[in-house]
């Protein structure tokens, strides 16, 4: 490529795709531009500070915290192995691994239930054992780790095949063992990847609804996370809904700018 | 000092067979064909490769053995070698500054970070890039890197010091100072010394003999002399006629 041709095609796309590309950037961007003209500023501390809402927002980051460290516990091994060990069945693995991003989220609270619920698969033994899940935050814990756990694995096992093993390699020889080695080298190397993996897993956590409505119910002070509250509240305190709504997209905004230089900055 | 190498390895369609012996002093150069087994090798010695067969011992301390009979087999970890490297493409730690680069083997070993510090930058003094001490490696010239990743490996005060084609991704200038300062390094090394390398003229200004390694056997042995005025393969034919004037 000449010098100064790559700049000349991104300089003059099409008309029809530069309409189409403003297009989709208004169809993501008019919601959230609609939800901020719905805000009542004025009332936003008050509205946020209710008891419905605090309750909501208390057990929401507990809950979510909760399951983004469960996902890491579990997940962080995980695409390790996926990266790192060859076995037979591995596609097989990481496509189930993945199948949470792409089941309906409700139908995800439906397996839970099967799984997990009294009369489920495991029911029994947990009724044994004195524990019950469903109905208690264990259940919202256990409905988002599930949802979150795919982008967590996803973004860790890509930031593992990244790294590169001549590192850890060399380390070794220089008379590291394998935990220094873990410490000084990889970790370090991985704490992007492993950051975006965390933020993106809390973040969708944060936002679950389908999976926890069906498994964990919708009892305040038990199970009513945020969603759950806005969808709740959009009819008695639509106020309060959509303050809510506005902080759960500040979230958002909040964790891609975490991301910022590791993908949005990449692209660019 | 002394290194004893007999091994045998099946690496995809490699089939390694080689042995030959290092003293304390000798620097054997070991030149080859690519994908004749040069780096694997090197790898095997390093312990980062496991031999299928044979024994790798040095200083009478077996490395690496494996027999038929598996309750006298034992395998050295590469931490446990006490093995300076130089890769092929250097393996500088990215995140870490030039000096951390090269005290990780003193910090590794449980000496105190500011010591480690203290030692590592005299090494990096010696080979002329203490100013370069608090770079990244990216920041770094190729024979800035170079001379890191040479204090690096030294730093620690190995047995044996591994060079995987140390010169390789340097240009012609650089290449010559980066040289004569591995040279004054190799005279002031005390422990076994194994330099991988294509170039005749790093072999004629480094080493004291050469082994040639064509898929996966040792098909020369001697004093580069010996070995260009001998030539039975093609691979040293050709090295005989490209040879400068010495």
């Amino acid at each position: 490529m000449k010098k100064g041709e790559g700049r000349r095609r991104i300089e003059s796309p099409s008309r029809i795709a530069i309409g189409l590309s403003l297009l989709a950037v208004l169809f993501v961007a008019m919601p959230i531009i609609a939800l901020m003209r719905e805000v009542a500023w004025s009332r936003l501390l008050s509205d946020l500070t209710t008891p419905e809402a605090r309750s909501a927002l208390r057990l929401s980051l507990l809950c979510s915290l909760g399951a983004t460290s469960l996902a890491a516990l579990l997940g962080l091994p995980l695409a390790w192995v996926l990266a790192r060990v060859e076995f037979r069945g591995r596609a097989i693995i990481r496509g189930l691994v993945l199948l949470p991003l792409v089941v309906p989220p409700v139908v995800a609270g439906v397996g839970l239930l099967a799984a997990f619920g009294r009369n489920g698969m495991f029911g029994g033994a947990l009724d044994v054992l004195g524990l019950r899940i469903t109905f208690t935050p264990i259940a919202v814990v256990l409905a988002e780790a599930f949802v979150a756990l795919p982008f967590l694995v996803l973004a860790v096992e890509a930031g593992i095949r990244g790294l590169d093993r001549r590192n850890e390699e060399a380390a070794r020889t220089l008379g590291a063992s394998r935990g220094f080695v873990m410490r000084r080298i990889t970790l370090p190397l991985l704490a992007p990847s492993l950051t975006a993996g965390l933020a993106l897993a809390w973040a969708r956590a944060l936002g679950e609804f389908g999976a926890t409505i069906t498994f964990a119910g919708n009892i305040q002070g038990r199970t009513r996370t945020v969603p759950l509250a806005v969808y709740l509240l959009l009819d008695s305190s639509p106020d309060v809904a959509i303050a809510l709504s506005l902080l759960l997209v500040l979230i958002c905004v909040v964790v891609l700018v975490t991301l910022r230089a590791r993908w949005i900055g990449a692209i660019r | 000092m002394s290194l004893q190498v007999q091994v045998k390895l099946r690496f995809g369609t490699l089939d390694m067979d080689v042995e030959f012996d290092a003293d304390q002093g000798e620097t054997i150069a070991i030149l080859g064909p690519n994908g004749a087994g040069k780096t694997t090798l090197i790898r095997m010695l390093a312990g980062l490769q496991p031999i299928d067969e044979g024994r790798i011992v040095l200083d009478g301390g077996v490395l690496d053995q494996c027999t038929l009979c598996a309750s006298e087999d034992r395998f050295v970890p590469p931490e446990q070698r006490n093995a300076g490297i130089v890769f092929q493409d250097l393996a500088l730690f990215p995140h870490l500054s030039a000096v951390q680069n090269v005290a990780f083997a003193l910090e590794a070993r449980g000496i105190r970070r500011r010591d480690a510090h203290m030692s590592a930058l005299a090494k990096m003094d010696a080979l002329g890039v203490l100013d370069k001490a608090e770079l990244r490696p990216s920041l770094l010239s190729g024979g800035e890197a170079q001379r890191v990743a040479l204090a690096r490996a030294l730093v620690h005060e190995p047995r044996m010091l591994l060079l995987d084609e140390p010169l390789s991704s340097l240009d012609a200038s650089t290449r010559s100072d980066t040289r004569a300062t591995l040279r004054e390094a190799l005279e002031g090394f005390e422990g076994v010394r194994i330099i991988v390398t294509h170039d005749l003229v790093d072999v004629i200004a480094l080493a004291s003999s050469v082994l040639v390694l064509e898929a996966g056997a040792i098909t020369h042995q001697g004093s580069i002399q010996e070995v260009l005025a001998n030539p039975s393969s093609n691979y040293v034919r050709y090295l005989a006629s490209q040879q400068p004037n010495f």
